[in-house]
């Protein structure tokens, strides 16, 4: 009926005359939430803990196995009038804490449903896992009994002085790491070397097993203080993203009456990776070589890692999400915040006005609003990151993992909660009056979504990476054999008939065209006197004279070759020239390259998929990014595509090697020889931007395909060239 | 050396809970496999069946009466040790058949012996009324009883329990079964050696408040080997109790029952719970129900609450509520907190607007007796629920009973599902198949009549408004009827058509009734306030010049059976002057004419003011309603035909999801109170 609460349940006979009570190893702790008690009730037994409100602790409270169930609920209709619990509350409140085994009631308890509510736990449990494929707990050994021992020592940590040792600690390890921070970033390219990984992932078990133990010293340290509870009864393997890494369960914490131990056995795994990050610092700046350097590196990368991204973020699950929580004092945030968010869709969407407001206060309700949003998104984001992130860097023989693990996460983020939203929608019970609308809405905002997404065209644009090039460029290399004697120094802008680019001298050269100059006039000496003497033997002369010119002619182009001049008018760039005076440049041997920087061209490679639509439907003019500095932009226009057929990239810097996006086969050790054809695409820049590319840059040109398409289109043309990448479909 | 009777044993072993409905893909899975089950051949297997049947009537019908008690003997005895096959099965029908032309009289017919197959393997036998289920269901009864585990045959009264139980008795004895009912007024020791009998014919309502009652009495004792240690532990029980627990058992098991009126029992009726309670007087409660239904006078309808006549709910708003705590300020007790003080008002606010003399109740006696809203008949024994019942005394300012404790309940649906083997027999169950097979796993075979029936049924007539239709309806009556005006009394009109008329609220049969009287029609109203004359009213209905105004299902099960030269008339013709929720009642109203072989006519006039199309299809009928604002003419169509359709297809919709979440929640709740043992 139109009550929303009624007083009256119609199988209250069958509770009325009852007495239970709680069982007797019930531990009670009282807590506040916002300004609201709270009673938690521990079940020692396995671990289980109930929040139950004040007003329901108030009925449970006065069962002592003496009075019955209505004699109480009576008392407290007088007592709490109407706050008191209704008797569908308190059948419910006595099923519940029959369910966590703490409740003891006179009465055989009917052992069929016991049992049937027992497989239908392990069998959400066991699904639980199945379907967090990513993060797989396996609970091996009890660690109490070593932490009861040790306690005594490491414990003595968690106080004020060691809070000021831990900020002086972590402080150190900060000013080493922005001393430091270009060489920081610098080497990060090679944390993920093959060669590291072994390194890295032993250093990421070293980190979590500080962390776990800091947890767990935490929790008995505070449970000694609170004199009970901080049992750390679990320990064991966790295999998060099927790497094996240690765990514990420190989850008695959540007993301890003062929130801030709480949140500091919370925070404690987090501290402990943060002063291990900020050793690590402090001995990576002061070493240079050598393992202890490397091993410092990694431990700063995973402690740094883990904790921005997981264990410090609140948005997922992990430690800093419970400290969070119980800060802010709304237990079990995640969940009611996206309670809230469809209560929200519920309430204003649907119309539905007795859907339940999960939230208890105003304040509460921002929160929500505001964790809701973010951890999903955040949630999705770190997720996509990590399967991209697999799908660059996991060996062939690994990658079937990627689509494997993206298929789970896809049923269990997507499938899952959209198959039971619509069994909701179908068969929702709350909302049997407002169906219609809710369906329609749905379906409307799905609609509308499928529409956007589907079926207007917005611009679509396809990157290349490219390198940048003179359109002119000469090599310059030694003509002859010589020893330079002066140059012009690199960088200088040259053209031709200017000054030569290197003079060098060849003294031996010299030498021999003296000696065929002074053979020559010899030769002609003798011409004469023959002219005289015998006609026949002139002739035979005049030969040789010719021969002897040739030589002197070729002996006096070398010379002349060896000052170089520029071949055309652009840059001259020779690093090495400074140490190139007084030397030895013996013919054939290149100097450096006079090319004329102000007319590039961009040379962008394509693999061979994309390339057909690049032929096809790509626009002339360009956008063109330098990578490393997105700010830059300037535009340019597509000058002619070179069909396949290639194999040599035109620069190692486009390899998948060092970074490029071309895979390029492992066994070439210049890393310049593609695995397949691809595609050059040569853009010349506009000449209007105000901003120069440099020879060398290694560029991002942005495409705009013509017409335009869906976004649907687009992304999945983008998905299926992720995967064709890998497995060269 | 202790001996417990096996009929002990099986009581003990009796489920005491039934199993939850599947949930998500295996409901879909589960009715998927009702849907296919449907398309088997079943009642031509039957009817083929009943040919073999019939075959063996010349190797009986030769037979002594000796004879015949030898082979039963022997049958018996197959049956008993479950040896039995099919053609024993056949047999045993024959030899029933011929025992029934012996002793009764009646032989049944083919389409009988094929009922009798379909009770046999446990399925929803639909018969049209008329067909004589009570003899169909002796053959399978027979057999149950000769398989010696008993067999309870549920009949709708006690009356019938008692009537079926002596005529079919004949048969049953010379079979070798003893045979007994069940009622009301019996004690536990005659109730005992009733179910003790073989054949047992009996209530929906005995037969569940006797399970009930059991299972008080076995109180803590959960199953057989509990109860088996009590009975060792004995000497201590007995002083306590004076009489060993077992030993006070009623039933002895739930092994088959077949169901007559099935639709009736396990459909209408399926959620409505069986209570067994004691009073538990609360003076305080009752003054507070009278209070609130003068509260309930001093708010206003449309600022102080909101009526939903859609859900049946009413809704306070927040002056009201404001209101309410200003009005009740000096009150007592119960009027001090905010909650019980809406509750109550509310309960009142309903009992005010949603719940009308003469529709949703009578009084009778100075008591408020419920009207079934399917069925139009009145529900002594039953009371509504959550203080409802008491805040409709309050308004009619009658002396309020006291809310009674209630010791154990459960609903129909639940209860017969926790037989080993159910089937039953309708007149109309295919409508509701989805339904039994669904809650109870009972397939429906159509079994066709003896007779072609030759009812002409003809399309509704829609008309716009209200006074459109009685007018239209008395129109009809003259006009089917070949009745002239001003033909009073009676004896005019011999020549005339019998008309019956259903109507769906006592109110509309009374008004009718003024309308036929202003136009000089004799006629006779049968409804829920004259229930006394029912069964007679309703048996003269065939005569010719008959004009009867009835409720829906007064007096069903009763035959019409047409007085001399009606036939040629073109027998007698039903009107329902509104459709009902659901096609089956339509169905039962319309079946009344044309049994067995007799010509008849059925018709629906219907207004587009009826209070049910407009709840279920509220757009359409708002649609209609603008399109037709200026015309009182009949604006039949196909399509406005078919909006009363989808509004009937709807509201049976809601109601079989409504039926299966009670038991849905009722399972949960099951769960939830675990701890307490079984209910």
């Amino acid at each position: 009926m139109a009550v929303e609460r009624p007083t009256f349940h119609e199988a209250w006979y069958r509770v009325a005359d009852l007495r239970p009570r709680l069982s007797s190893g019930v531990q009670v702790y009282r807590q506040h939430f916002r300004g609201q008690m709270w009673y938690v009730l521990e079940n020692p037994s396995n671990n289980q803990y109930s929040r139950i409100s004040d007003e329901a602790y108030r009925f449970i409270g006065m069962l002592d196995g003496r009075r019955t169930v209505s004699q109480v609920w009576r008392i407290c209709n007088e007592q709490l009038a109407d706050r008191a619990p209704t008797q569908g509350e308190v059948i419910q409140l006595l099923g519940q804490l029959h369910g966590v085994n703490l409740l003891h009631a006179d009465l055989p308890p009917d052992s069929e449903s016991l049992f049937n509510r027992y497989r239908r736990r392990v069998g959400r449990q066991v699904r639980g896992q199945l379907m967090n494929l990513l993060f797989i707990r396996i609970p091996l050994l009890d660690p109490d009994h070593f932490l009861e021992h040790w306690v005594s020592i490491f414990g003595r940590l968690f106080n004020w002085l060691g809070l000021i040792l831990w900020s002086v600690l972590v402080a150190a390890g900060l000013y080493f790491v922005v001393g430091n921070i270009r060489e920081l970033v610098h080497q990060s390219s090679d944390v993920l070397a093959p060669d590291n990984l072994i390194l890295l992932y032993l250093s990421f078990v070293l980190i979590k097993i500080f962390h776990e133990f800091s947890h767990a010293f935490a929790c008995k340290k505070f449970g000694q203080l609170n004199r009970g509870g901080g049992q750390v009864h679990n320990m064991g393997v966790m295999f998060l993203v099927f790497f094996p890494l240690p765990y514990m369960d420190a989850s008695s914490a959540w007993a301890f009456r003062s929130k801030w131990h709480r949140a500091i056995v919370g925070m404690s795994g987090v501290m402990a990776e943060l002063s291990a990050a900020a050793i690590a610092a402090i001995i990576w700046a002061n070493t240079s070589t050598g393992t202890p350097h490397i091993i410092a590196y990694n431990v700063i990368f995973v402690a740094s890692v883990s904790t921005l991204l997981f264990n410090g973020n609140p948005l997922l699950r992990f430690d800093a999400y419970y400290v969070l929580s119980d800060l802010l004092e709304i237990p079990n945030l995640g969940q009611r915040s996206r309670n809230y968010l469809y209560y929200l869709v519920k309430r204003y969407c649907w119309g539905l006005r007795r859907a339940q407001n999960p939230a208890y206060t105003g304040g509460e309700r921002l929160w929500f609003v505001f964790y809701g949003i973010a951890s999903i998104a955040y949630r999705v984001f770190i997720c996509v990151r990590i399967l991209l992130f697999l799908n660059n860097r996991l060996p062939e023989e690994l990658f079937i993992l990627v689509p494997l693990l993206a298929f789970s996460a896809i049923v269990a983020w997507v499938f899952v909660p959209i198959g039971r939203f619509l069994q909701f929608l179908a068969t929702g019970a709350e909302l049997a009056r407002k169906r219609v609308r809710a369906v329609a809405s749905t379906f409307g905002s799905f609609c509308l979504i499928i529409a956007c997404v589907g079926l207007i065209p917005a611009p679509y644009h396809w990157r290349v990476e490219g390198v940048v090039e003179p359109v002119d460029l000469v090599i310059v290399h030694a003509e002859s054999d010589g020893f330079v004697v002066d140059y012009l120094p690199s960088e200088t802008k040259v053209s031709p008939g200017g000054p030569p680019l290197v003079k060098a001298v060849n003294p031996e050269l010299e030498a021999e065209r003296k000696s065929s100059v002074a053979e020559r006039r010899g030769l002609e000496v003798k011409r004469r006197i023959a002219e005289m003497q015998e006609i026949a033997a002139a002739q035979i002369l005049d030969e040789q004279i010719e021969a002897l010119d040739e030589k002197i002619a070729r002996i006096e182009f070398e010379l002349a070759s060896l000052n170089l001049d520029p071949p055309l008018s652009g840059t001259w760039v020779a690093p090495d020239i400074e140490h190139a005076k007084g030397t030895y440049l013996p013919r054939g041997q290149s100097i450096g390259f006079v090319a004329s920087l102000d007319d590039v061209i961009v040379r962008a490679t394509a693999v061979q998929k994309v390339a057909a639509m690049l032929v096809e439907q790509a626009a002339k003019g360009v956008e063109i990014c330098v990578k490393g500095r997105p700010k830059l932009k300037l535009t340019g226009q597509i000058e002619k595509i070179f069909p396949a057929g290639q194999e040599l990239l035109p620069s190692e810097a486009l390899g998948y090697a060092v970074g490029g996006s071309i895979p390029t086969l492992s066994q070439d050790s210049r890393g310049t020889r593609a695995a397949e054809m691809f595609f050059e695409v040569r853009i010349r820049p506009n000449a209007d931007s105000s901003v120069r590319l440099l020879t060398g840059q290694r560029v991002v040109a942005r495409i705009r395909m013509l017409p335009n398409k869906p976004l649907a289109v687009q992304w999945w043309r983008s998905a299926r060239q992720l995967f064709q990448r890998r497995f060269h479909i | 050396m202790e001996i417990i009777p096996s009929a002990t044993w099986q009581m003990l072993e009796q489920r005491m809970s039934d199993k939850p409905l599947p949930r998500g893909l295996d409901a879909a899975w589960d009715a998927a496999v009702g849907l296919i089950g449907q398309l088997l051949p079943r009642r031509e297997t039957f009817l083929r069946r009943a040919e073999r049947v019939l075959s063996l009537e010349k190797h009986f019908s030769e037979m002594t009466d000796a004879k015949l008690h030898k082979v039963a003997d022997e049958l018996r005895e197959i049956f008993r040790r479950h040896r039995d096959n099919h053609s024993d099965l056949e047999q045993a029908f024959a030899l029933v058949r011929e025992i029934a032309g012996r002793q009764i009289g009646e032989r049944p017919f083919p389409v009988q012996i094929a009922g009798a197959f379909a009770l046999e393997s446990g399925c929803i036998a639909e018969m049209a009324t008329g067909e004589g289920k009570t003899l169909t269901a002796t053959m399978p009864a027979t057999v149950a009883g000769w398989r010696g585990q008993g067999c309870h045959i549920i009949t709708v009264n006690d009356y019938l329990a008692k009537r079926d139980a002596e005529w079919m008795g004949r048969i049953y004895r010379f079979c070798g079964l003893s045979v007994a009912h069940i009622e009301q007024a019996m004690s536990a020791a005659e109730r005992r050696a009733a179910y003790l009998a073989d054949i047992t014919y009996c209530t929906n309502k005995e037969v569940t408040a006797d399970f009930l009652r059991d299972r008080l009495v076995l109180g803590r004792l959960r199953g057989l080997s509990s109860a088996l240690l009590a009975k060792i532990s004995e000497p201590h029980e007995r002083v306590r109790q004076g009489r060993p627990v077992i030993d006070r058992l009623v039933q002895r098991g739930l092994n088959f029952a077949i169901v007559d009126e099935a639709d009736s029992i396990l459909v209408d009726e399926a959620i409505t719970p069986l209570i067994i309670s004691g009073p538990a007087p609360n003076p305080e409660q009752v003054e507070a129900f009278r209070q609130a239904a003068d509260v309930a006078t001093y708010l206003n309808p449309e600022t102080d609450y909101r009526v939903n006549p859609r859900y049946r709910e009413v809704e306070l708003t927040n002056t009201g509520r404001a209101r309410l705590a200003e009005v009740t300020s000096t009150l007592g007790n119960i009027w001090q907190g905010a909650r019980r003080r809406e509750e109550i008002t509310t309960k009142a606010l309903i009992a005010k607007e949603l719940y009308s003399l003469d529709k949703q109740y009578v009084i009778d006696d100075g008591k408020v007796v419920i009207v079934d809203d399917f069925t139009g008949r009145l529900m002594w024994d039953r009371s509504w629920r959550d203080g409802l019942h008491q805040a409709v005394e309050a308004k009619e300012k009658l002396e309020v009973t006291p809310p009674k404790d209630t010791y154990a309940r459960i609903s129909f649906q639940r209860f017969f599902r926790l037989y080993r083997k159910l089937s039953g027999m309708t007149g109309t169950a295919k409508e509701a198949t989805a339904e039994f097979w669904q809650i109870y796993h009972l397939p429906v075979v159509v079994i066709p009549t003896n007779r072609p029936c030759i009812r002409k049924n003809l399309p509704d007539i829609v008309l716009p408004t209200e006074s459109a239709k009685w007018k239209r309806i008395v129109s009809e009556i003259r006009r089917a009827g070949q009745r002239p005006v001003g033909s009073y009394p009676p004896s005019a009109g011999e020549t005339a058509r019998p008309i019956l008329v259903g109507t769906r609220s006592v109110r509309a049969s009374e008004y009718l009734s003024q309308l036929l009287k202003a136009e000089n029609l004799y006629h006779q109203v049968l409804n829920a306030v004259h229930h006394r004359e029912e069964a007679q009213i309703v048996a003269g209905a065939g005569q010719p010049g008959r004009i009867t105004v009835a409720t829906n299902m007064a007096g069903r099960g009763t035959d019409i059976k047409l007085g001399r030269g009606v036939a040629q008339l073109g027998g007698l013709h039903v009107i329902a002057s509104e459709r009902n929720e659901s096609a089956r009642i339509d169905r039962q109203l319309f079946g009344r004419c044309a049994r067995q072989g007799d010509p008849g006519s059925a018709q629906a006039i219907v207004c587009l003011e009826d209070e049910f199309v407009s709840r279920y299809t509220r757009n359409l009928v708002a649609y209609l309603k603008k399109r037709y604002t200026h015309t009182t003419d009949d604006i039949s169509s196909p399509f406005t035909r078919g909006v009363f359709r989808l509004a009937q297809l709807r509201a049976e919709k809601l109601a079989l999801r409504q039926r299966k979440s009670v038991m849905r929640t009722d399972h949960w709740l099951e769960e939830q109170l675990s701890f307490t043992g079984r209910e």
